[in-house]
């Protein structure tokens, strides 16, 4: 009798502890980039997508375009990134955005695009270093560039409203796109996005 | 060669590059720009100004702001509160090598300023923790 109780402690001490152990245990499972996982109500990769996806689809059907290409005998205009502001209470990377809007446009063969800021250094960089080291007939010219004829640049906003365990956030999206030589403002797209949290 | 032909020479030689430089400018010039551009170009290529601004080219500046959120300002607290906790234990542990260090080392932490109860001459208050024990005691030596 003393040796079935034992081995019945045992035993329901074995299964508590598979079962605190199995608790603990971290769970990974991988889900379709495109899912849409909400856990804090912060800025998420579903905010990062729906504005990639409204900006893109804005930026392709503007009139921008086609004013461009017929005063320029149908050339396509070549565009540079600038700056994007997060003036938001978060921490927010426009380039997760703004690099799908890039690609979009590359894809349909809508515009061209230049690289800048610290990649462009770096393939100046890369060309100084093929003058010393490269075959003559390899060598990429400097002064070839192709200059840019609009920025895009950008300004991310949010307003926070607060109250005990409930909070609404908004943020919107501002993106410009700047003709270079006049200065002149051809299209502004945005994106509004509003958040209801409840703690 | 006469003088006088020199002269003519030198004066037609300088009139033709008086114009050449008028020429030049006029050629630099587009339709409508701003005769002044100059002065602005200077200013852009100048090597800080231009690397400064342009380096930053397809970034995000940072320029956030705190929100006011109750929740997220009881959760921040609570946070700092826990690493604190955390902290204690390594504290207590430097106060007691400091302690084997010196052993005048007095802990000012543990010092207790309010407990004047065995200072009988600054003891005005006669119904205190100290008085309700012995009370106790004799009470129950009394009636026990």
């Amino acid at each position: 009798m003393k040796t079935i109780k034992k081995q019945l402690i045992i035993a329901s001490l074995v299964i508590t502890g598979a079962l605190t152990l199995g608790s603990c245990a971290r769970q990974v499972t991988r889900v379709n980039s495109d899912a849409q996982i909400d856990i804090s109500g912060r800025w998420n990769d579903t905010d990062s997508r729906l504005a990639a996806e409204e900006l893109t689809d804005e930026i392709l059907t503007g009139n921008w375009l086609t004013d461009f290409m017929q005063a320029n005998a149908g050339n396509k205009p070549v565009l540079i990134v600038g700056l994007v502001r997060n003036k938001s209470h978060e921490h927010i990377e426009a380039e997760t955005f703004i690099l799908d809007i890039e690609k979009a446009l590359i894809k349909r063969q809508r515009a061209r695009i230049v690289s800048g800021g610290k990649m462009r250094e770096e393939l100046r960089a890369e060309r100084a270093d093929q003058q010393t080291n490269s075959a003559t007939s390899t060598v990429k010219k400097f002064g070839l560039e192709t200059g840019a004829d609009f920025m895009l640049q950008g300004n991310i906003n949010s307003i926070v409203d607060a109250h005990k365990k409930q909070k609404v956030t908004y943020y919107q999206i501002d993106l410009e796109l700047t003709n270079l030589q006049t200065n002149e403002k051809v299209w502004i797209g945005d994106k509004k996005i509003k958040k209801f949290v409840k703690n | 060669m006469s003088p006088m032909k020199n002269k003519i020479f030198i004066l037609l030689f300088l009139t033709s590059v008086g114009f050449t430089g008028i020429a030049q400018n006029s050629t630099d010039l587009v339709a409508d720009q701003n005769p002044n551009y100059q002065i602005s170009l200077d200013k852009y290529m100048s090597e800080n100004n231009a690397s400064d601004l342009t380096l930053l080219q397809g970034t995000t500046a940072q320029e956030t702001y705190t929100a006011i959120d109750p929740m997220e300002e009881k959760r921040k607290r609570k946070a700092l509160r826990r690493y604190y906790r955390s902290l204690r234990p390594l504290w207590r542990h430097q106060e007691r090598l400091e302690r084997a260090k010196n052993p005048y080392y007095s802990n000012r932490r543990y010092r207790n300023y309010n407990n004047r109860n065995y200072n009988h001459y600054n003891n005005n208050r006669w119904l205190n923790s100290q008085s309700l024990l012995n009370l106790g005691l004799l009470g129950y030596l009394i009636f026990d």
